[in-house]
Parts: structure tokens; sequence; C-alpha cells
């Protein structure tokens, strides 16, 4: 057997040539794992809004549901040869009436009673990422704090990933923990907890091989375990179980086609939790490379079960209830197209979609909610590159 | 690409078709790059790149010419400026194709036209800012057209073949007997014959040398390698060769140990982290390529 190859990986000289090459095809699979040759900035803003209720399905309140307006600035940049360093801040002004609980209506049907006055909140999360390359891999070490007027989270996650010697297989882990304090805002609604606390756990572990040159397919796994207080404060009809546990399959392919000049994305997902909610989320979609353009258009089906102690009208008698409707059973097409330009150093990047839920479109049984949501989100994001 | 090429590709009965296709489309390929990047053809894109020096005109890029030039930047850095595409100048001073030398006491005028900082890079394209001055990627060229075929190669699912564009070479695999390719290094001082084999697989490699162009300047034979920052030709080692996954890479590093004095060079290859081999004009033979050569009978 012939020896390796040394690709000089460990040497920032050559991950420095690399980095700069690596958008270039005949250089894309050697040295994946150099710091970025650039530092990158960018903005993103989007903006998400949820049809409002027909009127059939409200009891009592506004039918306006939420609008959001979440932008983003990131930085990333090289440090020395081995290294990089990540800033994120994030904002999202959130605003708008949420259901507070679902009665029976003057028809007999389940209806929602919405949760009063237009809220108004604003998030603002702040991460820092730092991450080492060497020969065969790299790993992060990721710092977030969130804050909001009744909500904050301490978060600190690792990250790592190997490749075979021929660069073909990469391995991915990642662990994180989440630290949550909440402390509803009584002005709104009635609530019943001054402050309240969870945690989270979460493990990954991830495969991905490339078949060829142009396909690539990955397998993961997650576990994410959460304990404390996970009722929703602002839902009347809510006292959800103190643990939480939660396992994710997903899966990806995609394949290149040189003479078409685009590439088919497909990616599966499975969830179950210990709530006894199922979910399988489904997506296909098409990059279409046009010179400096690339358009995205994407489906994606999403179907849930309902948890356990989930019913359109919550049994307040038992140990679990809740009427929330993302915990009820239904499914959902999602619609979108992501259009991105590249004009020298700058990217520019718009994405439309449009996700619509109705409890006859699901593949499992149970009882519809009254309130599933549907909504509209743009997104507009321009990123700049230098060195 | 001024040099002989060939490209051999091992498959079975089945894909021969397939095969002659794919070495059509390579040929396509490389005869593209050329017209692109040659200086000798007045059409090219870096011809009119040249003849725009001055002007305030950008030049508007492509991907690929654009990532090149961006890796040749990184390059002239890293290297202090020891590799820089605009010292193609210096041949009138030294013109190793007539075996001529120019007047020496132009030297400092021409040294003005060289220097990768007056190569402006950016969303508009590319100017060279002083008149007279040139691009010249005959040091990164053949390499990358290399490294292209390679990659057509694999792209196309034949993992096992070589490419070899006068003496830039990539094997992929092994070779038809199942066995690591054995790419032969060059005797500087007897050119035809072979010093050493070096068994490779799924690697490129790539070999400077002052011995391919000399010209004779009195009593001395002068290697055709010329110090960008000085203008003068160099007196380093006589050949490197280089080993690495890509040949623009191999060649990038050997070239520039070799516009080094040996130690120097050699400090400059241990830091590439690449299995190298020097041969020093005295004969001697160092680097950790030695491990896996042998003397060809």
């Amino acid at each position: 057997m012939s020896e390796r190859t040394k690709t000089g990986i460990d040497s920032p000289l050559v991950r420095s040539i690399g980095a700069t090459l690596s958008a270039l095809p005949a250089y894309q699979s050697t040295l994946a794992d150099a710091p970025p040759a650039y530092t990158e900035v960018g903005i993103r803003h989007s903006y998400y809004t949820e049809d409002s209720l027909d009127a059939s399905d409200v009891i009592f309140g506004s039918r306006s549901r939420y609008d959001i307006d979440v932008t983003q600035l990131w930085i990333e940049a090289p440090v020395g040869g081995s290294w990089s360093v990540a800033l994120d801040v994030q904002n999202d002004a959130m605003s708008g009436a949420s259901p507070w609980f679902v009665g029976v209506g003057l028809d007999g049907e389940p209806g929602v009673v919405m949760s009063g006055a237009s809220i108004k909140d604003n998030r603002v999360e702040v991460g820092v990422t730092t991450r080492y390359f060497w020969a065969d891999g790299n790993a992060g070490l990721a710092i977030s704090h969130s804050d909001e007027d009744d909500y904050r989270a301490l978060s600190f996650a690792f990250d790592a990933s190997w490749n075979s010697d021929d660069n073909a297989r990469t391995w991915t882990a990642s662990a994180s923990r989440s630290t949550d304090t909440v402390s509803p805002v009584k002005e709104r609604i009635p609530v019943f907890i001054d402050e309240e606390s969870l945690h989270t756990q979460s493990l990954y572990f991830g495969v991905s091989q490339i078949l060829s040159r142009t396909q690539i397919v990955r397998i993961g796994l997650s576990y994410t375990a959460s304990e404390g207080y996970l009722t929703d404060p602002y839902k009347f009809a809510d006292n959800r179980p103190e643990d939480h546990d939660r396992w994710v399959l997903s899966t990806g392919y995609r394949q290149f086609f040189s003479n078409a000049d685009g590439a088919v994305q497909v990616d599966y997902r499975f969830y179950s939790d210990s709530w006894g909610t199922d979910s399988h989320t489904l997506e296909v979609g098409w990059h279409q490379n046009l010179g400096r353009h690339v358009l995205a258009p994407y489906l994606r089906y999403y179907t849930q079960g309902e948890a356990d102690f989930f019913s359109p009208i919550a049994d307040r008698e038992a140990t679990y209830y809740a009427d929330d409707y993302r915990l009820s059973s239904y499914g959902a097409f999602t619609a979108g197209l992501r259009w991105t330009v590249q004009l020298g150093d700058w990217q520019i990047e718009t994405q439309a979609e449009r996700y619509q839920s109705d409890g006859d479109w699901g593949l499992f049984s149970g009882e519809e909610a009254p309130a599933l949501v549907d909504f509209w989100r743009a997104t507009l994001g321009l990123t700049w590159r230098f060195d | 690409m001024g040099g002989p090429a060939q490209i051999r590709l091992i498959h079975t009965p089945s894909e021969t078709h397939t095969a002659k296709n794919l070495l059509e489309t390579i040929r396509h390929r490389l005869l593209e790059i050329e017209a692109k990047l040659s200086r000798y053809l007045p059409d090219s894109l870096l011809s009119e790149i040249n003849r725009r020096a001055g002007s305030g005109i950008h030049s508007t890029l492509d991907t690929e010419t654009r990532q090149l030039l961006e890796a040749c930047r990184t390059l002239w850095r890293e290297s202090d400026g020891l590799f820089d595409p605009t010292a193609g100048v210096l041949r009138q001073i030294w013109d190793f194709q007539t075996s001529s030398i120019g007047d020496p006491a132009r030297l400092p005028e021409v040294l003005e036209l060289v220097g990768f900082e007056g190569v402006s890079l950016n969303h508009e394209g590319v100017l060279l800012e002083k008149s007279g001055m040139e691009l010249d990627l005959g040091g990164i060229g053949k390499e990358y057209a290399a490294d292209v075929a390679a990659s057509l190669m694999r792209e196309a699912g034949f993992m096992r073949g070589l490419v070899d564009l006068a003496g830039d070479i990539v094997v992929l695999g092994e070779n038809h007997l199942g066995k690591p390719w054995d790419i032969g290094i060059r005797d500087p001082v007897i050119p035809t014959q072979s010093l050493l084999t070096v068994r490779l697989e799924n690697a490129a490699i790539a070999t400077s040398g002052g011995y391919y162009r000399t010209l004779r300047h009195g009593p001395n034979q002068v290697s055709h390698l010329l110090d960008p920052r000085t203008g003068l030709p160099v007196k380093g080692p006589s050949s490197v060769s280089v080993v690495a996954s890509h040949c623009l890479i191999a060649g990038a590093v050997s070239t520039v140990a070799c516009l080094q004095p040996i130690d120097t060079a050699r400090e400059w290859l241990e830091r590439s982290g690449l299995d190298w081999l020097m041969i020093a004009p005295s004969g001697d033979v160092t680097g950790p390529l030695l491990e896996r050569s042998r003397i060809p009978l």
C-alpha cells in the first residue's frame, strides 16, 4: 500500500493557498477544513406574518396573529492559520396576538380565545463561536445569550468533525447545554408563575459520504432532553410534563447534474418524543446555476401526530393537558424560492416561502386544533467578503 | 501549453467509448484554459489584460481566472514576493528563448514594472496599474490544467489514470498493474535520464529547476529562474520536486523553493508540510521523498 499523500493541511501556508482555490471545482474536496480565506460580514432581514384566523374559529379576541421581524448580523474572520471567530447578533421584534385557550363556541365547535390586545416583544440574541482547524477536521465552541422581556437563555455548544483519509467521509458530533429562565409578563393576560427555569441538553452524531464527484449523502441522529418548566405560561389550559425527550433521525442526498448545471436536494427527517408526538418531514429542492445567479425552488411536506395529553379543548382534570395547536395532529406544505446572486465580493440573497397547514393533510390520526397557523416569510440578505 | 502532454485512463473494455469521449472533453477543456491564460495567444484574456496595462480600464474576470489570480496573490504574499506573475518582463534583460542578454543598465527601469502590488484585483476585475506591466501565469497554468484534467477524470468515475503535462503530473489510483505509479525525477546534469523514481498513488508531483533553460554569460551558465525582487538569476537548488494533493500547490511550492538559496529553500519546503526532494548543484539529494524513491536500474 502506498503512503498517504501529505496534503500539507497542517501548514498555514498550504491551507492559505487551498482556501483561495476552494471556489474552483478542481479543488473542492481537498482542503475543506481550512479556515475561511476571507472575512465575511453579513446582514439578513426576515419578515414573518401569520394569516388571520377565520372568524368562525374565533370565540373572542383579535383575528390577527403574529408578525415577526428578524434582523441578523454576523461577522466571521480567520485568525492566524488555524482559527476562525464568528460573532452573531439577532434581533426579533414580535407583535400580535396568540391563542390563549380553546373553548366551545356558540355553534358547539371548538374556537379560540385570543390573548387580547396586541403584544409587542423584542428578543436579542448574541453568540460567539470560535473554531479550530487541523489536518483532518475542525472543532468549534459556541456561547450564546438570548434576552427578552419574559425569557432569558444561556447556551454552550461544542461541535467537531473529522474527515477520512480520502476526504470522502466526514463524521460530525456535537453537544450543547442551555439554561433558560421564564419570567412571564403579567400585564397581558393572567399568568400563574413568577419565575421558572428549564435545562436542555442535546447530543448529535452524523456522517456524510461523498459517493462520487457529483453525489453526497448524509445521515444524523440527535437526542435532546429538557427538564424543568415546560408549560406555556401564556396558555390558560396548559400543564405539561417536566421532562421532554426528543429523538431526530435526519438524512439528506445531493446530486449535481453537469449537463443541467444544477443539483437536486432531498432531505428527510423523522422525529419522535416522550410526549407521544412523531413527525415526518420531506423536503425536495433544486439548485439551478445561471451564471452569477442561483435559483433554488423547494417544496416541503410536514406531518405530525398529537401529543398524548393534547385535546382541542383541554381536559383540565387530567394530570397533563394542553390545547396548543403546535401539539396537535396535522399536515403542512411549504413552497419556497431562494435566489442568490454573486457580484464580485458581494452576495445578495432573497427568499420567499408560503406555509399552509390543515388537520386533513396529516398522516396521523387525531383531532384537529382550530388555530393551525398559515404564514408567509420573506428574507433579504447581503454578504460582503474581503481580506 | 508548450510541451508534450499525455493522459492515461485505465478502464474496462466496456468503458472504452466513454473513455474516448472523456479524453476529448479534457482536450477541449485544456485548450479552453490555454486560450484564456496564454500570453502567447493575442486573443487570450491574459493578452487583453496585458494590453490594458496602465490604461485605468479593468478587465472583467470569470470566476476561474479571478480565483487563480487570488491564488497568485496569496502565493506572492506567502513567499515574500518570490512568486510573482509580473516578473515576465525581466525577459527584456534575460531572454532565455533567444539565449541573449539585453542592456543590464535597463534593469532598474524594468524592475519598476515588476511587483504584484501593481495588480489591482477587485469587484470590477483586474488592472495592471503601470503601462508596460505584464501578467504571466506560466508559473501555475500547466499545473492548474493538470488538476482540472484529473478532476474531470474523477467526476466521470475514472479513479485510475495519469495526467502528465510537460512534467507536471497527477496520478489517480494505481497503474494498470495494480501498483503505485513510478514517476521519474529528471537528472539535472543529464536531463534525458531519470536520477531516481518516486512511487505515487492519488497524488500530484511538480518539479522546478534551473537546468530547464539556461544561457551562457561569459564563463557562467545562468539559470532561467530570476528573483523578481532583484531581477537577477538565483543560485539555488538544481531541482526541487514536491508532492501534494494537487499539482498547482506542488508546482508553486517547488518554484518558490528554487528561487532561494538552499538553506532557506529547505526551510520553505519544511514549512509547506509536504514531501519534497531537493537536488543541490553539488549533486546531493535530500528530502523526505527519498524514502519513497528508488534508483532506476
